[in-house]
């Protein structure tokens, strides 16, 4: 191991492990705390930057890993995790907390419109500004000082004009009067009280220094509103702590917040621009068994889920197998074969998807122009319900037979043959040698792949979506429009996100959480199952 | 030696805290904008232009179109979203309920931009974009095949028909499957509708038109076209496109975006507008693009002097429609537009209506289309489709709160200081599909306010026979006009020999009405036209210079007093196109006239003769 090992930042030096614990060598205790340091700072780093960014929970997240390897990496007792620590940090990150994120987003109503937090929410709409009754809206030019101080020349749109400095009473001035020449076309002068119109590029790098800046005085305030108005303007809705509303102050209507559903809501039943995210309790969950359960086409969609994940385990098993089986000897042809066999699943799958939607196309795709050309009649594969199941379990054989194919290849070298010579002095023949040994010997060792496959055709969404995007529609189902070859997850997908108006997150995350309790039953079962294969060894 | 683990633990949290708070703040561009991979290419070179000229740092990032619109709520929040970004309009629903975007304030360059586009970007009162490109599909034909353009969807089956059974091409007509985008100007020719408007006249959510009688009306039509054989299953863009190509079909419906690849293949076409149907013209959804302002910017004032100080400009503006060429809200752009292709796509979408950009609309494409598939796939009925499409998007729209929000659509916005909705009520309703005649509500027969001409204009394909009509203002009887220009005058009466596109023209200064069947609609194109409002010299179908004869003695006469003095030439033009235009001596396509214009404000009568063909120009002092 001491020789092997691999320097992992911050891991002590190899040798560390061979001494007695404790006899740490003064170079080795500075390297190992400076790439602990290191690491340190780079971590929180980032973490106090996602914090920043509006993100709590992924940055607790961050920093409590961080903190559980800088712990791992000084104490000396804690050594033989070092070597897991990469993985364990990805497991913490990338597995452990989307499920608390997803569980968690699962209980709001985080979705389009109710995508912030309250404070940011009326943070957004203190944008809007509006202009109080008798207030005046200016077009406005800006000025600067020789010690960099700006103003503003100012001209209503009756005509007068006016020079605002910060905290000063707004000073009248005449258009090719005021200032020094030259004016400009609104007689505008050049400068002006010791101040230099900006023009160019020096009023574009001005911009960001005015633009909340406030000009005159208290009482006669001039902010800056957009390009073309400046003015006493003042933010539209203002959040009142006491009532616990944002109020619209044009027309001085208060819209209350109701924290249950995360909306601001006047007398009237209005609702302020927008929303805010709250926990909304269990109502996502009960939405799923109201809305799709109840009212949509689900037990079809299901038993669909089922049958395709079935039966594309099956069917690519089988020629995987019979593939493996002609090809188990180790001549040169059987091995170029074997390769070829390969490519297609060594091609990209969503490729492989899209070649053959055109080669099935009705309209001149060559699977269909030659079945076409040969029999005078098509399976109609883009149209008619059976047709496009069928296309689909096809289409998922060339994906992932060759997977199997070489997994079977390799388990039948892990077969004893002691016990085809001791099954020919019983008398078997080959199709009992098949089916009474070799079949059962295999599914023992591949058993875990084939459940591993079912699930993961169980939520294959990728060959749903990319081949007919679940296609050809169901006719007379409620919303959403639902398709024959939908499978759960594509159904759910689009029921979440797909046509259902705005996006949903929270309806979404419990989505997936239902379906996560789904899949968690089937393969505990499947284990079960998998145990009574063991048996036979 | 636990503690010691510990202090060592302490220490480094907290000198990586101090040193985390002074490193927080990044460095980022005083202006990000994000951008497409096709616009963002266009727009590179102006940015770099723009940094170096004015001294300000911006950058173009480049993110996929979708993702723009999804991770702008996301990105933004966290400090790293874009100043400006490059949207399509009918996000502007979505993005305003998330309320990622500022309103823009255009000023005194909004005139600077065509109104049909800044209808685009504007949502309930406020414009949230400054557009650079207006979208809308037109009728291609394979002028080999199909000689002239059709005029209405039967003579499209005819044709198509014929076509097949001549052998000439394998189908006449072909959609694009079950897209419900190209599928709407069949529908609207027919009277079907998405959204109905409200009494604003912005989109109605709770007004679902895809089972309106327009609508079932057109879904069989296209389901007759499928029954007789005319269109195959499982068409996508490509296939349609391909048919076209090879001369296998001779006519589909699509858009700008095709041009380059038909060209590319050598296809044979002529773009026209979209036929007509029982309703009137087929109207395709208008669409635009544009910039808009991130409400999570930072520097949103530098953000708007980007855009209203540099972009809106003719050189930028040019640059970006070299680079990438849609036809260009900017008007400056718009006029020196000389690629007849989108001059075409430009008079197929004067009649189109506003792609809703309310967010109810996300509700309605996933069902609608299912429901134009099973039209082609012949699986359930056309009345049946239809009806449960409607009542999918009904169910989504009533289990989201969507907020009914409003948005200007059709025609331009008519003055505060005139009628709001100009209707021709009469026999001729229920020959459009209303319910019932003489109804002035009914909306199968309004006009649509056009600000080019400033007059109120509407087309509609009537069947052969006897009818009466007037006109009424606001929808109601309270002010209503007969044939005379009179007020609560004689109903004008229509004779129709064959099934004929009758076009109405009101103009509310001079409160006549006329018809295209009983009148003439001329106008003089000429050179002075620019001088009077319309949007060019030349313009045929500018209605600001529109004859007109209230008196009905046949002679046409339009006055004005708004040409600058000077030397013009014009002619006549009738049914607002080249076609048919009188010169001097009444000569078909003859000579243009010259008139002299002594005096700015001289009023300059135009008599024209309907018996003689005659143009009379006389310039008073």
């Amino acid at each position: 191991m001491a020789a092997t090992g691999t320097r992992a930042r911050s891991s002590p030096p190899e040798d560390h492990v061979t001494r007695a614990q404790g006899s740490d060598n003064t170079l080795m205790l500075v390297l190992r705390l400076g790439g602990v340091a290191l690491f340190a700072v780079i971590a929180f780093w980032l973490a106090f930057n996602v914090f920043q960014d509006g993100n709590p929970f992924l940055s607790i997240t961050l920093a409590l890993i961080s903190v559980g390897v800088i712990i791992i990496n000084l104490r000396h007792d804690l050594w033989p995790i070092r070597w897991m620590q990469p993985g364990l940090v990805l497991l913490a990150l990338l597995v452990i907390y989307p499920m608390f994120y997803t569980v968690y987003i699962a209980f709001t109503n985080f979705s389009d419109g109710h995508r912030y937090t309250k404070e940011a929410a009326v943070e957004l709409m203190g944008q809007t500004k509006y202009l109080p009754e008798g207030g005046t809206s200016y077009a406005w030019n800006v000025f600067r000082s020789e010690a960099g101080d700006y103003a503003l020349w100012l001209t209503a749109e009756d005509g007068s004009s006016f020079f605002a400095v910060p905290e000063q009473t707004l000073q009248p001035v005449t258009p090719n009067e005021s200032g020094d020449a030259p004016y400009n076309d609104d007689g505008i002068p050049a400068t002006l009280n010791g101040y230099t119109l900006l023009e160019g590029g020096e009023r574009f790098r001005a911009l960001n220094d005015i633009q909340d800046m406030q000009f005159g005085t208290d009482e006669q305030p001039i902010g800056i509103k957009s390009r073309n108005e400046a003015g006493a303007f003042e933010s539209r809705w203002v959040f009142d702590a006491a009532q616990n509303a944002v109020i619209d102050r044009e027309t001085n209507t208060p819209y209350f917040a109701n924290d249950s559903t995360g909306d601001f809501v006047a007398a009237d039943g209005t609702t302020a621009p927008l929303g805010y995210w709250v926990p909304i309790g269990l109502q996502n969950f009960t939405r799923i068994f109201t809305s799709i359960a109840v009212t949509g086409p689900l037990i079809r969609v299901l038993l669909w889920t089922f049958a395709f994940a079935f039966f594309s385990v099956l069917t690519s098993f089988a020629l995987g197998l019979s593939v493996a089986l002609m090809l188990n000897n180790t001549s040169t042809g059987a091995r170029i074969f074997k390769s070829l066999m390969i490519i297609p699943y060594a091609i990209p799958g969503m490729i492989s998807i899209l070649i053959w939607r055109g080669m099935l196309n009705p309209n001149g795709g060559v699977i269909t122009t030659t079945i076409q050309n040969t029999f005078g009649w098509a399976p109609p594969w883009y149209t008619d319900p059976g047709w496009a199941k069928a296309a689909i379990i096809l289409v998922n054989l060339w994906l992932s037979f060759p997977y199997f194919m070489l997994i079977c290849t390799g388990a039948l070298q892990a077969i004893d043959t002691s016990i085809y010579e001791a099954a020919d002095v019983d008398g078997a023949n080959r199709s009992t040698k098949f089916w009474r040994l070799t079949l059962p010997l295999l599914l023992v060792i591949v058993g875990p792949l084939l459940i591993a496959s079912f699930t993961y055709n169980f939520n294959n969404y990728l060959l749903i979506e990319a081949l007919f995007q679940g296609g050809p529609t169901m006719a007379g189902t409620a919303a959403p429009p639902v398709g024959h070859t939908d499978n759960l997850i594509s159904y759910t997908f689009r029921f979440a996100f797909g046509s259902g108006g705005s996006r949903d997150f929270g309806f979404a995350s419990a989505i997936a959480i239902f379906i996560f309790i789904m899949v968690g039953i089937m393969t505990f079962f499947q284990f079960r199952l998998t145990k009574r294969w063991e048996e036979v060894n | 030696m636990r503690s010691r683990v510990l202090i060592w633990v302490i220490v480094i949290v907290a000198l990586t805290f101090g040193a985390s708070m002074t490193v927080g703040a990044q460095d980022r561009p005083d202006l990000l904008i994000w951008a497409d991979n096709t616009r963002a290419p266009a727009l590179q070179p102006l940015v770099e232009q723009f940094s170096a000229d004015f001294g300000v740092s911006a950058e173009v990032q480049e993110i996929g179109m979708g993702d723009i619109r999804s991770n702008l709520p996301v990105a933004g929040p966290a400090g790293e979203g874009p100043d400006i970004l490059i949207a399509a309009h009918d996000w502007i629903g979505e993005l305003v309920l998330n309320g990622s975007v500022v309103p823009l304030d255009l000023g005194d360059k909004a005139a600077e931009f065509s109104t049909a586009a800044l209808n685009l970007f504007t949502y309930g009162d406020a414009l949230y974009g400054m557009p650079y490109a207006v979208e809308n599909v037109a009728f291609f034909r394979n002028p080999d095949l199909v000689p002239d353009a059709p005029a209405t969807w039967d003579d499209v089956k005819a044709i198509s028909e014929q076509l097949v059974a001549d052998g000439k091409s394998q189908y006449g007509f072909l959609p694009q499957g079950g897209d419900p985008y190209h599928f709407f100007p069949i529908m609207s020719a027919f009277g079907g509708y998405v959204f109905g408007l409200d009494e604003n006249g912005n989109y109605n959510a709770n007004d679902i038109g895809i089972d309106s009688e327009g609508a079932i009306a057109s879904a069989e039509w296209l389901s007759s076209m499928v029954q007789a054989g005319l269109i195959p299953a499982a068409l996508d863009y490509d296939t349609m496109l391909t048919n076209f190509e090879t001369g296998a079909a001779a006519m589909v419906i699509t858009g700008p975006w095709a041009l380059p690849r038909l060209k590319e293949n050598g296809a044979n076409y002529v773009i026209s507008e979209i036929p007509a149907g029982p309703a009137g013209p087929g109207r395709p959804f208008i669409g635009g693009q544009g910039f808009m302002i991130s409400a999570f910017s930072e520097n949103q004032l530098l953000a708007e002097a980007f855009l209203l100080d540099f972009m809106a400009a003719p050189e930028p503006m040019q640059a970006l429609y070299d680079a990438d060429p849609r036809p260009p809200a900017y008007l400056a752009v718009r006029e020196s537009l000389n690629d007849p292709d989108l001059i075409a796509f430009d008079q197929a979408g004067a009649v189109g209506v506003p792609q809703p950009s309310i967010p109810a609309m996300t509700s309605v494409w996933g069902s609608w289309g299912s429901a134009v598939g099973f039209l082609i796939t012949q699986e359930v009925t056309a009345d049946e489709a239809f009806k449960s499409a409607a009542e999918q998007i009904r169910t989504l729209i009533g289990g989201g709160e969507l907020p009914a929000a409003p948005v200007t659509v059709v025609g331009d916005q008519p003055p505060a200081d005139g009628p709001q909705a100009v209707s021709i009520p009469g026999t001729i309703q229920s020959a459009a599909g209303c319910s019932g005649d003489w109804a002035p509500e009914c909306e199968n027969t309004q006009l649509a306010y056009n600000a080019n001409s400033d007059v109120w204009l509407g087309s509609f394909t009537l069947p052969a026979g006897d009818y009466e009509y007037k006109v009424t203002l606001n929808n109601a009887w309270d002010e209503n006009y007969g044939g005379m220009a009179d007020r609560d005058g004689a109903n004008v009466a229509l004779s129709l020999a064959e099934e004929t596109v009758v076009t109405f023209v009101f103009d509310y200064k001079s409160k006549w009405v006329a018809d295209s069947v009983n009148k003439v609609i001329a106008t003089v194109p000429g050179s002075y036209q620019a001088a009077i409002g319309c949007s060019a010299d030349w313009s045929p179908d500018c209605l600001r210079s529109w004859l007109q004869d209230p008196d009905g003695d046949g002679v046409y006469v339009f006055t004005t007093t708004a040409i600058p003095a000077g030397d013009y030439e014009a002619k006549v033009a009738v049914n607002l196109s080249w076609d048919l235009n009188y010169g001097a001596d009444g000569a078909r396509d003859g000579a243009n006239i010259a008139f002299n214009v002594p005096a700015d404000g001289a009023e300059v009568t135009f008599s024209f003769d309907s018996a003689t063909n005659t143009l009379t120009i006389s310039a008073g002092g």
